[in-house]
């Protein structure tokens, strides 16, 4: 009864998610593994990148740790970010940024890459030296694509060598110990191989993330104000809109519309502007009374321009102080 | 950031398809199958080249590399069973772990593609909107100096 219903749920779970049954498989070996190897590790695993101890008050793991050292100078706000990185998220999960995420977990794709290693070399003590079972360690190898890891598939590909070698001598023998030996020095061959071009995907995949962290940053370190405008709704907003309107960092103003924001004099001449922005013109507004939810509003100049923002069209918004009210 | 793309190597340019070296590695693999197993009947290392190609295949067209698989695993069947008379467990074997390793690459490169494919796309969203952003803050400075001056005269 009890294996009908687990079976039921594994069919369920395939039907939710439209998973393959691998990602299944591979989902429930790491959840009955996880919390030993959790009480093992203790911490978060973070191979390739050094491990930074939780900031105090600030989430632990899987986040960028932002320090702010702020100066002020006469007409507006400039903010120096340190930014350590952790792991490979793309963004702190408070973050108004909303970088891109991978669904990645070093300590569990540690696990399972040890558990399929395991697991394929049982199989292959316990068939025939003919029987190519080895061949399944390019499951091993390939799950390193997910691990932050850049040597991973190196490393993965050693042990896997490791582990022919010694099955080489624990199978059974059902042929000549000479063409099985060639057979697996020739397999080696191809994990490296195939190591080589996965470390080299990775590569390529690592330096596509840094250049877009680089962008981000320089948007996030920007002393004016940025924001992206698109269909009424903030999409995108800097450290410096926020520091603009005294916001609370984690709270976000993406998705509230920058016209309720604005005094209602002045919304018909912005909203225009974001129109003809929308159009393919540059604009510009001077003296825009923002409203502030907490204290003084603020007055600031700002310049409008059409932007391509998640593959829509969308406006580009620069603010920048141009004296208290 | 544009050095990156600049500076790639002749390894880096490997993660992009190359059809004409997919198609000699697939030709080379059909002539390893007809030459070393149906002409001489060594049956066995060679067919370790094939899950080279299985993996190229996975890196450069995803759950396509099936296809491959499948070519390879069956044409390695048949030609077993030509030589022998009779459908052989271990050539059947074979097959079955070329597809399995095929599913797997395929499945795992293409999830990763679609996260690269989002990076590069929001690269490129920031990347122009950083260039946007300087011709407005060229623009920005000019607005705020205009206006003192304005309220000077």
């Amino acid at each position: 009864m009890r294996s009908s219903r687990s079976l039921g749920n594994l069919f369920r779970l395939r039907k939710e998610n439209k998973s393959s049954s691998f990602r299944i498989c591979a989902r429930l070996l790491v959840r009955v593994l996880s919390p030993f190897l959790q009480w093992i590790c203790m911490y978060p695993c973070s191979w390739g990148y050094p491990a930074i101890p939780p900031s105090p008050g600030s989430p632990a793991g899987n986040t960028f740790h932002i320090e702010q050292f702020s100066r002020t100078e006469p007409r507006h706000t400039v903010y120096l970010y340190s930014i350590r990185k952790n792991t490979r998220h793309m963004s702190a999960p408070g973050s108004v940024t909303g970088g891109i995420r991978i669904r990645e977990n070093n300590l569990r794709i540690s696990v399972l890459i040890i558990v399929s290693l395991m697991i394929v070399f049982v199989v292959d003590i316990n068939t025939p030296l003919g029987l190519s079972a080895w061949i399944l360690y390019f499951i091993p190898l390939f799950l390193t694509l997910y691990l932050g890891m850049r040597n991973g598939p190196f490393f993965v590909t050693g042990i896997s060598i490791l582990l022919i070698t010694a099955s080489y001598f624990l199978s059974p023998q059902d042929m000549s110990p000479f063409y099985a030996f060639l057979n697996r020095l020739f397999f080696s061959c191809m994990l490296i191989a195939s190591a080589s071009l996965i470390w080299n995907y990775k590569l390529s995949g690592e330096n596509l993330q840094s250049s877009e962290k680089n962008y981000r940053i320089l948007t996030e370190w920007s002393p004016d104000a940025v924001l992206v405008y698109r269909d009424g709704a903030i999409r995108y907003a800097n450290r410096a809109f926020l520091r603009l309107f005294d916001a609370d960092p984690a709270g976000t103003p993406v998705g509230r519309d920058i016209l309720d924001m604005i005094q209602p004099e002045q919304k018909e001449l912005v909203r225009e502007r974001i129109r003809q922005a929308t159009l393919g013109a540059q604009g510009e507004v001077d003296d825009v009374r923002l409203l502030r939810s907490a204290g003084r509003d603020v007055r600031v100049d700002m310049v409008f321009r059409e932007v391509c923002w998640d593959n829509c069209l969308g406006v580009l918004i620069l603010a920048r102080i141009s004296g208290s009210a | 950031m544009e050095q990156n793309e600049a500076g790639a190597s002749f390894w880096q340019s490997f993660n992009r398809p190359h059809p004409v070296v997919f198609a000699l590695l697939v030709f080379l693999g059909l002539d390893l199958e007809f030459v070393v197993h149906y002409y001489y009947g060594i049956t066995v290392v060679y067919t370790q080249f094939f899950y080279l190609i299985i993996v190229v295949a996975g890196l450069w067209y995803g759950k396509k590399a099936l296809w491959v698989a499948l070519l390879f695993g069956s044409l390695h069947v048949t030609v077993t069973y030509i030589l022998t008379g009779f459908l052989s467990p271990d050539a059947l074997m074979r097959a079955v772990v070329m597809l399995t390793v095929a599913y797997v690459v395929g499945t795992i490169v293409e999830q990763m593609q679609e996260y690269y494919d989002q990076v590069t796309e929001k690269n490129r969203e920031l990347s122009e909107a950083n260039r946007k952003m300087q011709a407005l803050n060229a623009q920005l400075a000019e607005l705020g100096e205009s206006v003192p001056a304005a309220e000077r005269k």
